[in-house]
C-alpha cells in the first residue's frame, strides 16, 4: 500500500520538443526556448504562469541565467542550473517536486538544450569537439590517451567488456537492444532513424570501440526538450493528462577503480531502481513500460538487471528473447531511445515516457501505460536517476 | 601522430623511475592504503607518498579502437592497433595503460601481464604485455 506523501503533489503538465538531429539554423537558447514555448502551451499555460525554472546545459554548454530575460520571464521564485549529466532531467523533475511540495514555486519548467553537431563534421567528432575547453594533456593525462583512451566511448568499451567478460554476454545480445529499439522508432515520427536493423546489420557495422559496434552507440541530436511540473490539482484543469511521478532516487555510486570494483558490473540503478519503486509503493511487476537511459545497448541491459527486471548477467538472454520490441512482454525505449530517435541526455527516456503515459504515442503506444520506469544516467555509470511514472494520482 | 609527453610536477618521481625500469603508485602512510600512481590524496585527505610496485598485473577489461591515432612508436610496438586496458597491480589499484604485444584472439580478463617500458619523447612510459614478452 503507498503511503501519501506530501511530496507527491506535483504533477508533469506539459511537454515539449524540437525538432532534433541535424538542425543547424538555431543556437542552443533558441532552441531551449522553443522548447519552452511548447511545453508550456502543450499545458494549456501561458509564460506568465510559469514562476520556476531549472535549466540543464549538455557538454557544449551555452544556456546561461540570462534565459528567463530571453522568454520575458519575470519575478521567478526558483531559477536554477542543474547537473548531473545523464541523470540531469530526474534530478530536475525531483527538485521541481520538492519546490513546490515547499512552496518555493507552484509551476516549473525544466528544460535541456544542446547543440553539439555542425554541419560537415561527424557525429562523435562533433560531440567530442564540442566539450569545451579540451587541451592537449600533460603527465598522467597524456599517458593515458597514448593508448588510445579517448573519451566515453573507450570508457563505455571498458565496462561493457568487463561485464562480457564476467557474465558470458554476447555482442549479439547487444545488438538485440539495437534491433528491438529500432522497431519502436521506425513508428515514431520523430525518431532520428528510421530504416529496418538487423543483428546482421548490427554485427558488420563498423567499431567504434571495439567491443562496441555503430549500433550499439546513440544518436548525437541538436535540439530541446522541456516538461511542464506544477501542482497536481492544478495539472487535473489543464489542457493534458497529467502524468505524476510516484517515485524517485538519486544514487551516484562514486565506486573505487581498484579491485573489487563493480565497475561494468553493477550500476548506481542496484540501489536506485528498488528505492524509487518502494517510494512508489509497487514492485517490477506493476512496471507496464520501462524508458531506460540508453547511450549504449549496454546500459541499457545492465539497467534492466540492477531494476530487477531479470536476474545479474542475464540481461543479454533477456533482450535477446524479444521482450523489448513491440508486442513483448516489457515495452522498452518505445521511441527508438538515444540509440535510434533522439539523444537529449535524460530528457529522452523522460519524454517518452510522458508521451506513453499519456496514451498519446499513435502507433507506437503500448496498451496497458498506468505505470512506467524511468531511468537516468551520468558519467559512466557513475551517476544515476531513477523515477517511476504513473497515469494515476498516487493515492 | 606524436603525443607530446610532457612530465609534470605531480608526475616527475614517476617518470624518473620508469626511466630507470621500475614501476611507481601510491600509499597511504597513514592507512597503508594503495592508489594508482595519479592519484594525491588518500581518502582521509593524507598526502599519499610514492611506492614501487612489481610491474606484474591482471587484465580487468580491454578495448581496440580501431580508429585511435597512436604515436608511432606505440604503433611500432603493437602493430598499429590501439589496445589500451584497465591493469590490476597486487597492491589493488587499478591504472589505464596501452597493452601490446596481446593476442586478441585469446585475450581474457584475469590475464597476467608485466610492464614495459617504450621510450615516447623524453620519457618512459609503461605498457603492458604478455609475461616474458621480450
Amino acid at each position: 500500500m503507498r503511503e501519501f506523501s506530501k511530496h507527491q503533489q506535483a504533477a508533469i503538465a506539459g511537454l515539449g520538443i524540437t525538432e532534433t538531429g541535424k538542425v543547424y539554423d538555431k543556437t542552443v537558447t533558441e532552441f531551449a526556448t522553443d522548447a519552452i514555448r511548447l511545453a508550456v502551451a502543450d499545458a494549456g499555460l501561458t509564460l506568465g504562469d510559469v514562476d520556476g525554472l531549472l535549466f540543464s546545459n549538455g557538454l557544449g554548454g551555452g544556456l546561461t541565467l540570462r534565459l528567463p530575460r530571453d522568454l520575458g520571464l519575470r519575478d521567478l521564485r526558483v531559477l536554477s542550473e542543474i547537473s548531473a549529466y545523464g541523470a540531469t532531467a530526474i534530478a530536475q523533475v525531483q527538485y521541481a517536486c520538492l519546490a513546490i511540495a515547499g512552496g518555493l514555486a507552484e509551476t516549473i519548467v525544466c528544460v535541456h538544450a544542446d547543440v553539439p553537431l555542425r554541419p560537415s563534421v561527424g557525429a562523435g567528432e562533433a560531440y567530442r569537439a564540442s566539450v569545451a575547453g579540451r587541451r592537449s594533456p600533460t603527465g598522467f593525462g597524456a599517458m593515458t590517451m597514448i593508448g588510445g583512451m579517448r573519451g566515453a566511448n573507450s570508457m563505455y568499451a571498458l565496462a561493457a567488456r568487463r561485464y562480457m567478460e564476467a557474465f558470458g554476454v554476447t555482442s549479439e545480445q547487444f545488438g538485440a537492444v539495437a534491433v528491438a529499439q529500432r522497431r519502436w522508432a521506425m513508428m515514431n515520427p520523430r525518431a532520428q532513424f528510421r530504416t529496418p536493423l538487423t543483428i546482421e546489420d548490427h554485427q558488420a557495422s563498423r567499431w567504434i570501440v571495439e567491443p562496441l559496434h555503430l549500433y550499439d552507440c546513440c544518436t548525437v541530436s541538436n535540439g530541446a526538450i522541456a516538461i511542464v511540473v506544477t501542482r497536481s490539482e492544478r495539472a487535473r484543469n489543464l489542457a493534458q493528462p497529467p502524468v505524476y511521478p510516484w517515485g524517485w532516487a538519486q544514487t551516484h555510486s562514486g565506486y573505487a577503480m581498484a579491485r573489487d570494483s563493480d565497475f561494468g558490473l553493477v550500476s548506481g540503478a542496484a540501489i536506485g531502481g528498488p528505492a524509487a519503486m518502494k517510494m512508489a509503493g509497487i514492485t517490477t511487476t506493476d512496471v507496464d513500460i520501462c524508458e531506460l537511459y540508453d547511450c549504449y545497448t549496454y546500459t541499457a541491459i545492465i539497467t534492466l538487471e540492477d531494476y530487477g527486471f531479470c536476474a545479474k548477467g542475464e540481461g543479454g538472454a533477456f533482450a535477446a528473447s524479444g521482450v523489448l520490441g513491440p508486442g513483448g512482454a516489457l515495452p522498452t525505449n518505445t521511441g527508438g531511445g538515444q540509440l535510434s530517435s533522439y539523444y537529449l541526455w535524460g530528457m529522452t527516456p523522460l519524454s517518452e515516457a510522458i508521451i506513453q503515459a499519456r496514451g498519446q504515442g499513435g502507433e507506437r503506444q503500448v496498451a496497458k501505460h498506468d505505470v512506467v520506469m524511468v531511468s537516468g544516467n551520468g558519467g559512466v555509470l557513475d551517476y544515476h536517476g531513477a523515477l517511476v511514472l504513473g497515469a494515476q494520482a498516487p493515492i | 601522430m606524436s603525443f607530446n609527453l610532457q612530465r609534470d610536477e605531480h608526475s616527475a618521481a614517476f617518470f624518473d623511475a620508469t626511466a630507470q625500469g621500475q614501476l611507481l603508485i601510491r600509499r597511504c602512510p597513514r592507512c597503508d592504503e594503495f592508489y594508482p600512481p595519479h592519484q594525491r590524496h588518500c581518502i582521509d585527505g593524507t598526502e599519499l607518498e610514492w611506492a614501487p610496485t612489481s610491474g606484474q598485473a591482471t587484465l580487468v577489461t580491454w578495448v581496440v579502437d580501431h580508429g585511435a591515432v597512436i604515436d608511432p612508436a606505440l604503433a611500432a610496438a603493437d602493430g598499429a592497433t590501439s589496445v589500451a586496458g584497465m591493469v590490476e597491480f597486487p597492491e589493488g589499484p587499478w591504472m589505464s595503460v596501452a597493452l601490446v604485444g596481446v593476442d586478441l584472439e585469446t585475450l581474457r580478463a584475469g590475464d597476467a601481464l608485466e610492464a614495459h617500458y617504450l621510450r615516447l619523447g623524453d620519457e618512459s612510459v609503461p605498457v603492458f604485455g604478455p609475461v616474458g614478452r621480450p
